[in-house]
């Protein structure tokens, strides 16, 4: 059995309805109408240890309801999960001394003091021994590079060293699982790759397990190999990165500038788009690869420049939402 | 972990001294200004001979040390529309502890100090006064008197909070709950009709924090069952708990 | 004018928060039933000269009515981070007299939030059983001085507000401070207790000061507790102390005003 098993996990809210008016809002003092959303619709999934999962959908597509099943703060309708052979809800208690969790846009650490008062305070939260934590933090610091703002209260760190300090609070107790919610929401380019460079190195070197929420594409392209994508509750896609590219990426467009061209060579799988008197743009397969083309193309004039255009994460996925009406 | 809770907090109280010294003063100030309020009254309403002006101090006093205790240590409990809406909440339960000392330690209101010491100043001051001589029993009876006024205070701050979890909006509602019992509870019960009586004997049991017990201090009465009166507020603790508890399987199955 | 525009914009969006508003006309129904309780069990011991018992149920719920008008503790976001951060600078270059626009924005606020609560209140109130109802005013003269003085009043409570504001510049981040000036100023304005309860002594200091114009005043009209002479001359003195304060706050703005653009904010 996999590590994480999700199997026909099922979650409907029961939502108030009210109109805007004065008198629907005096009405709804006395009868309310409701509107069942379901949050996670059948959803079924396996995680490997060790795995760095990426979990994603548009707002409102079931991704923090799951994710609060799996951390056991929330009770499924029905389905199973199993985590390690935890059921999160109903060993909740046992279980959660297992994960870590980080919400991007909640913190646990003390804003007026410093991170590592708040670290001392989860130590005896999670009942660490002396040992380990030290030399767990001794990893930590060394590792996300803590040591320079440790003794800084965390208000007056910048959002890239108090990430970095919510990811070592939500490792302190050595979790074998790790759900990051948005960690990289907000931090500029150079923290955004720091913070991703962590991930990848404590999923090397602990091999813990990470789930992964995010809406930048650029995390996820970076981080994970395995995508689940989800909306309106349902799961749409469960694969690699190549796997939903060659499904919904269109194709790659090249473009050629030269001097003089001589004659249009001929390719399999490319077309020509546009040509005008030094320059020409050509569509090709996917699997067409582009030096094959220069190569080409070389024999009969002399290249001057060369564009490929490929569409990014983040127009696959606007596709993938766009074809199913999200 | 109860003393890590207590030290981080007073760390962070302690990261600014002049508003936290100041905030304490202001605190204390208005508490002074609520008995005095009171005191006024009787003065104005002539009613300080019928009324023995000790046994009105140690009454209003065992109620403010109460409510104060409970303003510093279950600030989580009387805040605890914030934990939800900012999520916290949940970070809470993803943690492998007891969620309820959880909620007590997410928040301790030192600026709360000055009111405590305040009060507590009039309690033993007003005690000493009351009793024409000090016994054990009277002793022991003044320390479950406060107790109770403390777990009496906790238990309507975890009622109140048990409300978070239907819904967050309106909740300055609420407060009358909190301030009005207190506001209240100040006066003795004799002043108040019989209906005020029988809501805060058997709603809110706060006759059995201060009223009732008094009797026995003054010796108005020996019967020793005056002195199980506070306990009598273990009754609404345990309902308070029972309430929370069916709030949080609420959370748990809404998420909100 | 473009002042009115303003109470009107602030009207409108005040309606959105019409949870916030219930919640308060329900907060404020419950204070007003605490408190009759409380005064019933007072008379029913024995009456002073002061204030009779119906004047004091009439007064109690015109202070619940009107609390949001009255309400000194008041503080403005807006106001307080413009001159905190400094962009009070680009303020200055706007076509209005900041002062003024500044006055006119906490005065809309008060009744706005006074608008959506007062009546739902007073009409309840009149509705009570007999005693614990409020009153009609006593005579069309004095209810006609009360709208008066109630409104000076408002004029009053806004340009203390308007000080306060500029005085937390000094004094930076201590919201103790305002706290501690705040309970003095309650208790002088009859929050804590009606005046006519407090002590002889504080009776004396607070006619010597403005705060007990705010809501004793009018409320104390209405029910006929202040006769029409000293009603008149109150109204009066509403007007003098108006000017004062405004005068007072101009001077400390302007003050105050003068640090921010130095410093640059």
């Amino acid at each position: 059995m996999s590590y994480i098993s999700v199997e026909n996990l099922n979650k409907t809210f029961k939502v108030p309805q009210r109109g805007s008016g004065l008198k629907d809002a005096f009405r709804s003092l006395f009868k309310r109408d409701y509107k069942y959303i379901n949050a996670v619709d059948n959803i079924s999934f396996d995680i490997d240890e060790g795995e760095v999962v990426a979990y994603i959908g548009p707002n409102g597509a079931g991704k923090s309801t799951t994710i609060k099943m799996l951390c056991g703060i929330l009770k499924p309708d029905s389905g199973t999960i199993s985590v390690n052979g935890f059921n999160p809800f109903n060993d909740r208690k046992k279980y959660v001394g297992n994960i870590g969790v980080v919400f991007g846009q909640k913190s646990q650490l003390w804003w007026d003091i410093p991170a590592l008062d708040s670290f001392q305070l989860l130590k005896s939260i999670y009942k660490i021994s002396d040992e380990e934590y030290n030399n767990t933090l001794d990893d930590l610091i060394k590792l996300l590079d803590l040591k320079e703002f440790l003794h800084t209260p965390v208000r007056q760190l910048s959002l890239g060293q108090r990430m970095r300090c919510e990811i070592a609070a939500s490792l302190l107790h050595n979790p074998k699982i790790l759900f990051l919610d948005e960690p990289t929401i907000g931090l500029d380019a150079v923290s955004k790759v720091q913070v991703r460079n962590f991930i990848k190195e404590i999923n090397k070197r602990k091999k813990v397990t990470v789930i992964l929420t995010s809406h930048d594409m650029s995390d996820i392209e970076a981080l994970t190999n395995r995508l689940i994508v989800i909306g309106h509750g349902k799961k749409l896609y469960d694969g690699s990165l190549k796997g939903i590219k060659s499904k919904f990426a269109n194709n790659k467009k090249v473009e050629i500038i030269f001097e003089k061209l001589n004659k249009i060579p001929n390719i399999k799988n490319s077309k020509v788009i546009e040509q005008n008197k030094n320059r020409i743009l050509l569509e090709i397969d996917n699997n067409t690869s582009v030096s094959n083309i220069i190569n080409k193309y070389s024999k009969e004039c002399e290249i001057k420049d060369v564009n490929v255009y490929e569409d990014n994460l983040d127009d696959i996925i606007f596709k993938l939402y766009q074809d199913l009406n999200l | 972990m109860i003393r890590k809770y207590l030290s981080i907090h007073l760390k962070v109280a302690l990261e600014y001294k002049v508003s936290f010294i100041l905030t304490i003063l202001a605190q204390t100030l208005s508490m002074f200004l609520e008995i005095f309020a009171v005191e006024a009254l009787f003065y104005k309403f002539s009613l300080l001979d019928i009324y023995n002006i000790n046994q009105l101090i140690l009454s209003y006093s065992v109620v403010w040390l109460g409510f104060s205790l409970s303003e510093m240590f279950s600030r989580g409990f009387d805040n605890f529309a914030n934990l939800i809406i900012n999520g916290n909440f949940d970070l809470l339960l993803i943690r492998p502890r007891n969620i309820f000392l959880q909620i007590f330690g997410s928040d301790i209101c030192y600026e709360k100090l000055g009111r405590v010491i305040f009060a507590s100043y009039l309690v033993i001051s007003s005690f000493i006064k009351v009793v024409e001589s000090i016994s054990i029993l009277k002793i022991i009876l003044l320390i479950l008197m406060i107790l109770s006024s403390f777990i009496l205070f906790t238990s309507v701050f975890i009622l109140c909070a048990a409300f978070c979890f239907k819904t967050v909006q309106g909740l300055e509602v609420i407060n009358i709950f909190t301030n009005g019992t207190r506001t209240l509870a100040q006066y003795p019960m004799d002043i108040y009709n019989k209906v005020i009586r029988i809501i805060f004997t058997i709603v809110i049991p706060i006759t059995f924090i201060n009223y009732y017990p008094i009797q026995y201090l003054n010796n108005t009465t020996n019967n020793l069952l005056y002195l199980l009166c506070p306990l009598a507020i273990i009754v609404f603790l345990l309902i308070s708990v029972i309430v929370f508890k069916s709030g949080i399987k609420h959370y748990y199955s809404t998420g909100s | 004018m473009k002042y009115l525009s303003y109470l009107k914009l602030e009207l409108l969006s005040n309606l959105q928060y019409r949870s916030a508003a219930l919640a308060g006309i329900a907060t404020q129904f419950f204070w007003g039933a605490l408190l009759v309780c409380v005064y019933t069990a007072f008379y029913s011991h024995t009456s002073i000269d002061s204030i009779n018992y119906d004047q004091l149920i009439t007064y109690v719920w015109l202070n619940q009515a009107f609390f949001a008008l009255i309400y000194i503790r008041n503080k403005d976001k807006d106001i307080f981070a413009s001159i905190r951060t400094g962009t009070v600078a680009y303020e200055l270059c706007r076509p209005y007299d900041l002062y003024i626009w500044w006055y006119v924005k906490l005065l809309s606020k008060k009744y706005a939030a006074t608008l959506l609560r007062f009546l739902p209140i007073i009409v309840v109130a009149l509705f009570l059983p007999k005693p614990y109802n409020l009153s009609l005013p006593i005579s069309l003269l004095a209810f006609i001085l009360f709208l008066i003085s109630m409104f000076l009043g408002s004029l009053v409570v806004c340009a203390i507000n308007l000080i306060a504001h500029f005085l937390t510049f000094f004094t930076m981040h201590d919201k103790g401070i305002f706290s501690i000036l705040n309970s003095i100023a309650e208790l002088l304005a009859g929050f804590d207790l009606p005046i006519p309860l407090l002590p002889t002594i504080l009776i004396m200091v607070s006619e010597y000061l403005p705060f007990r114009l705010i809501g004793d005043l009018p409320f104390r009209i209405y029910s006929g507790n202040i006769d029409t002479l000293y009603a008149l001359k109150s109204i009066g003195l509403q007007i003098i102390w108006i000017i004062v304060l405004l005068i007072i706050g101009h001077l400390i703005m302007k003050k105050a005003l003068k640090k921010v653009v130095i410093q640059g904010g």
